[in-house]
């Protein structure tokens, strides 16, 4: 071992008796591993969610497509039978009175994106999770340990068409520049700087709603937001995305 | 599943280890287990590639002071992730445990992971500047002037000789 200069050896002696004695409490690896299976299943259960709301959807469009605009003449297209999901998108068995169960919902729902947007970043982002306390906050976490405060946030759209997805450009998120995905829908993708870091974000309108997916820099590790415009656009255009992008209130 | 109890074995072996660094790191012993949980969480989760590592030890150490930092800065550590079983025991030189935490306290957060590495984990400058992501010139300016602020706290509260508490 190197030969300490005195104050180190001295600081250093300072943390070995500081910290004797001190022992870790009861539970505290047990917990972890507790822990890690709740979210672990969690995740698969958010995960299976998410396959089942696409799959429904997926099996309703197929069943509209097959009826067609002048089809044969029928009962309308139903959504299939599919069996409901323990955490699928929201509902009229939502009660005012079923506190526990909203929050579980949202919970559920939250996980039901993170596990969603993990996949869909990948591998720029390595892991996804819900900021605690904060309806539309994530943070992505790179390779590298970086962490990157991810948006995914939904509003109610305004009202009237638009003539392009930038006029309604915000100059907080940087310069607007306006694509559309394959469907015709419009979006407006946002790059801009955070102290000298790149930042991006997604702003697109559907249904009655608007969602925005923004990705920011890691400012501790002065780390740039690790994410295309085309790697963006891949990810709002995923057809997992649309039936996540409801208000957390279920509206 | 085999990898939880190999990561039980690791984990059971080394929580002391890692609750010191995070004590001395977050500067609470009643706030430690959760940086503590949450690194074991993070390290399970990606055990295989863990256990493959070089050192299972340096990869602990280096989610363990990632989490901190990634904490620090989102002003998590004060909220509790995990009801532990039990407080931390009775300090055996509470007087100095004191004295040393609210002296590393006054550093800025990475300053005092820095410190933590270099005089507590004995790493080099190199693997210091490696770990954090910064030059070795960083690391060597910033443990100096730490250095010089925590001989001084520790020294008005005459405990750098042992004769304190």
């Amino acid at each position: 071992m190197r030969e300490l200069p005195r104050d180190e050896s001295l600081v250093r002696g300072a943390m070995v008796r500081a910290m004797d004695g001190l022992a870790p409490p009861a539970g505290l690896v047990h917990g972890a591993i507790e822990l890690a299976r709740r979210r672990r299943k969690r995740a698969r259960a958010a995960g299976l969610g998410a396959g089942l709301c696409v799959a429904a959807a997926a099996a309703t469009a197929a069943l509209a497509l097959t009826a067609g605009p002048g089809g044969a003449a029928g009962p309308p297209a139903t959504p299939p039978a599919a069996p409901p999901a323990p955490s699928a998108v929201p509902s009229a068995s939502r009660t005012p009175d079923s506190a526990d169960f909203a929050s579980r919902w949202d919970e559920d729902h939250r996980w039901q994106i993170a596990v969603t947007l993990r996949e869909l970043l990948a591998p720029a982002v390595a892991d996804v999770t819900p900021v605690e306390g904060e309806d539309f906050r994530y943070d992505g976490e790179g390779q590298g340990g970086e962490v990157f405060p991810i948006t995914f946030s939904v509003r109610p759209a305004g009202d009237g068409p638009e003539a392009s997805p930038c006029e309604r450009a915000d100059s907080d998120l940087g310069a607007c520049a306006s694509h559309m995905l394959a469907d015709g829908t419009p979006v407006a993708v946002y790059t801009g700087q955070s102290d000298g870091l790149s930042r991006i974000a997604a702003l697109l309108r559907f249904g009655g709603e608007e969602l925005l997916v923004e990705v920011r820099p890691d400012a501790g590790s002065r780390t740039s937001a690790p994410v295309t415009t085309a790697h963006l656009l891949d990810v709002v255009a995923d057809p997992r995305i649309r039936p996540l992008a409801t208000l957390p209130d279920g509206g | 599943m085999r990898s939880y109890g190999e990561f039980e074995e690791y984990a059971l072996a080394r929580q002391r280890w890692l609750y010191h660094t995070a004590v001395l790191l977050c500067g609470d012993p009643h706030r430690a287990p959760d940086l503590v949980q949450t690194t074991l969480v993070k390290l399970l989760r990606h055990w295989s590639r863990a256990a493959r590592a070089d050192s299972v030890d340096a990869y602990a150490r280096t989610v363990l002071t990632r989490t901190f930092l990634a904490e620090q800065r989102r002003g998590l550590l004060s909220r509790r992730a995990h009801a532990i079983e039990d407080p931390a025991p009775a300090a055996d030189d509470p007087e100095l445990r004191l004295t040393l935490l609210a002296a590393l306290a006054e550093l800025p957060p990475k300053a005092r992971a820095m410190v933590i590495l270099r005089y507590w984990e004995d790493l080099s400058v190199a693997e210091v500047a490696s770990l954090m992501r910064c030059s070795e010139s960083t690391v060597k300016s910033q443990c100096s002037r730490s250095l010089a602020r925590l001989r001084t706290r520790l020294k008005d509260a005459e405990l750098f000789t042992g004769q304190g508490s």
